[in-house]
């Protein structure tokens, strides 16, 4: 009998799962239908006609066996002005791809931040401490007691950060006094880690002072496990924002392979913004930066020994000193869509899927 | 409209797990039943009479909120001959506090054995290769051309141990002689670590010689971060079994915390059997394990740098020379039951549980 109901169980979640699905892929596309809207409002014309249109959904069925993925790619032609055969549109990417890139059982190696240190030593930021399973601990993992981690970080008296585990766009990043912490700050069950506020290359904080300006550097592993970096951006805060996120209003400059910086930003709508920062006045073209192949190289020879996992977004910052540091390494929903319409198509081809 | 149906989509989904909970448990206590129904079947004596069945009762509502849990317990009183207040039902164990301990994001950490060498460094066995995605790669992960591993294995050339990450039990393992191993063996769709075939340790190969016998060792992490050691065994073989678990027919004997083994062993279902090996007449009480505190300590010092999670099993052997090695550590479902019946109660201390 409970073989019987236990059976029925399992087809009736199959079939559920088969429909969630296809309603968040409604609901995405939706998303990228009214993100459309949006675009061809903001740049006051639309560059999709009923030819284009029909290119579009040719392609799709070709490519992706259905014209119905045509939302996301019409959504990147009219970010970037003009229809780019090659392009992946983000449902495609998010539903159908990067769960065969990046497989679920290694997705989140790269949320858990409170290893970070652990596994990639000085290219990762030294944690002050960290808070795991309700406790709190030192660089080492050895359990430190409440009061002396209060006393620890009055001594500290400079900026820190506070960051929970999983967390996702900057959402719940405290920047805070050491002497300003309360426990209490901290949401039981989640895991934290207590950073030192890092002080940035001056060349960054000459472009925006207020943000940690950090490099978003995608890496890709081939089938023939080499590892290449498609793409690589530098976000930077505006109109005194503290975070570089463009989700939170920031902007990014793309810089090319040999590290040479574009001479206009872009929003996160992919409009266009000046040829220099609007607050400080810094031009983009003057932008140098001399350990940018150190960054892409520290990225890609890191993502070596991690072959389990194809596709990784890599954020990292430039320390006072010159030092290239990773702030955190995205193994889940590493996928990019508006990258794609800007600066791509990164995967013109089948080849790699 | 879209909202609506997303969220009547997800209400229905707890509902339904609600329900598959309800029927697992259901299933998990008619496994108890079962279970104590052949044990007394084969023992020919029960212990359990109206009286115990209340306090058995009794107990389970007042520790667990339900006397549902009651099927565990009985099968652990007869198990063990008497009721022993304290012992958590296996049941509770795994449906309502290993999803507290361990939760389910740091869970699969023990289950990507491809990792374990980077994590534990020499603890781990240090692999002759890896498989990822069809690749092969070495030890540090870098990428091993097909000249490349074919030359490595002619090296070798020895017994291997091929193992899938997130493998689970004895069928995802397997032997092979490094000579017999052809690329495009795998499947490029599963994770592999192959590992040299460890010789095991004299004394455990006088015990069984034809499985490698290994300690199961289970830490628990209290609240105040120190980690606990909460039983010992040592698994083995026997009639010619070439693995040492207990739920493929191996036996097992309890440590205590001194290094001293037990005098007799008992099987999967917690039959106590004879004092020596039934197979080699090896006397367990004269097993001598010079580096059981070892074993302890790097066991316990691991967990230390893993609080994510509060339960771990830890598999490790001892090799050749005399060096605990592990072979695997369990932060999904490293949950017990027999050991709980009869070695327990285990944990006792009800503000360690939730």
């Amino acid at each position: 009998m409970i073989d019987f109901l236990a059976n029925i169980y399992f087809r009736l979640e199959g079939s559920m799962e088969g429909l969630i699905r296809r309603l968040q892929i409604m609901d995405t596309r939706m998303n990228l239908r009214s993100n459309r809207r949006r675009i061809v409002r903001l740049k006051g014309g639309s560059v999709i006609n009923r030819k284009l249109k029909k290119v579009i959904k040719d392609y799709a069925r070709e490519r992706f066996g259905s014209s119905s993925y045509w939302p996301g790619i019409a959504l990147a032609a009219e970010m970037r002005g003009e229809y780019k055969h090659g392009w992946i549109p983000f449902d495609y990417y998010y539903y159908v791809l990067e769960p065969k890139f990046n497989p679920p059982g290694y997705a989140n190696i790269g949320d858990i931040k409170t290893l970070d240190y652990s596994r990639f030593g000085d290219f990762a930021i030294k944690p002050l401490f960290m808070y795991i399973s309700d406790m709190f601990y030192d660089a080492d993992f050895e359990p430190v007691g409440e009061q002396e981690l209060l006393r620890s970080l009055a001594a500290y008296d400079d900026t820190i950060v506070v960051k929970p585990e999983f967390g996702w766009g900057g959402k719940q990043v405290m920047v805070i006094h050491s002497s300003e912490f309360k426990a209490e700050q901290l949401q039981r069950g989640t895991n934290f880690i207590i950073q030192p506020f890092l002080k940035q290359y001056k060349t960054l904080n000459e472009l925006y002072p207020d943000s940690v300006n950090t490099f978003r550097v995608y890496t890709f592993r081939k089938k023939d496990g080499s590892v290449e970096a498609p793409l690589c951006y530098l976000r930077f805060g505006v109109d005194g924002s503290r975070v570089d996120n463009m989700s939170s209003g920031g902007e990014c400059l793309h810089i090319d392979p040999t590290g040479k910086p574009a001479k206009t930003g872009f929003d996160y709508w992919g409009m266009k913004t000046q040829e220099h920062h609007k607050n400080t006045g810094f031009r983009y073209a003057d932008l140098e930066i001399p350990m940018f192949t150190d960054i892409i190289e520290s990225c890609t020879s890191i993502h070596r020994k991690y072959p389990h996992v194809r596709l990784i977004g890599w954020d990292i910052c430039v320390d006072e000193s010159g030092s290239p540091r990773l702030i955190e390494w995205n193994t889940q929903r590493a996928s990019f869509d508006w990258e794609d319409a800007l600066f791509g198509p990164f995967f013109p081809d089948n080849s790699e899927f | 409209m879209k909202a609506s149906l997303l969220e009547k989509y997800y209400q229905l989904t707890k509902s339904i797990e609600r329900l598959i909970l309800r029927l697992r448990l259901a299933y998990a206590r008619l496994d108890a039943i079962r279970d104590r129904k052949r044990f007394v079947e084969k023992t020919g004596k029960s212990v359990l009479n109206r009286k115990i069945r209340r306090n058995i009762k009794a107990y389970a509502k007042r520790r667990f909120g339900s006397t549902a849990y009651w099927p565990y317990l009985a099968l652990y009183t007869e198990i063990r001959g008497k009721f022993k207040e304290g012992w958590i039902p296996f049941d509770y164990l795994v449906y309502v506090l290993e999803p507290k301990w361990n939760p389910p994001v740091y869970r699969e950490l023990g289950n990507q054995n491809s990792f374990d060498y980077k994590r534990f460094g020499d603890f781990a066995i240090k692999p002759i290769f890896y498989s990822v995605s069809g690749l092969y790669y070495d030890s540090d992960f870098e990428l091993l051309d097909e000249e490349r591993l074919m030359g490595l294995l002619s090296d070798y050339n020895d017994m291997m141990v091929i193992k899938q990450d997130f493998g689970w039990g004895e069928k995802q393992i397997r032997f092979i002689q490094s000579s017999e191993f052809r690329p495009h063996m795998l499947d490029p769709r599963i994770n592999y670590v192959i590992q040299p075939y460890i010789k095991q340790y004299k004394v455990l190969n006088e015990l069984y010689p034809h499985s490698v016998n290994t300690f199961r060792v289970t830490t628990f992490r209290k609240k105040d971060g120190s980690v606990d050691i909460l039983y010992v065994i040592l698994r083995f073989g026997v009639d010619g079994s070439k693995v040492d678990s207990l739920a493929s027919g191996g036996h097992c004997i309890r440590f205590d915390m001194n290094g001293m083994p037990a005098s007799v062993a008992y099987d999967n279902f917690g039959y106590e059997c004879r004092e020596q090996h039934q197979n080699t007449g090896y006397r367990f009480a004269d097993l001598r394990i010079p580096m059981f505190q070892e074993i302890i300590t790097l066991c316990r010092n691991a967990h230390q740098n893993y609080p994510y999670v509060r339960l771990i099993g830890w598999d490790v052997c001892v090799d050749e020379s005399g060096v605990p090695r592990l072979i695997e550590w369990n932060t999904d479902r490293p949950t017990f039951d027999m050991e709980e019946a009869l070695f327990g109660p285990l944990l006792t201390d009800d503000e360690e549980l939730h």
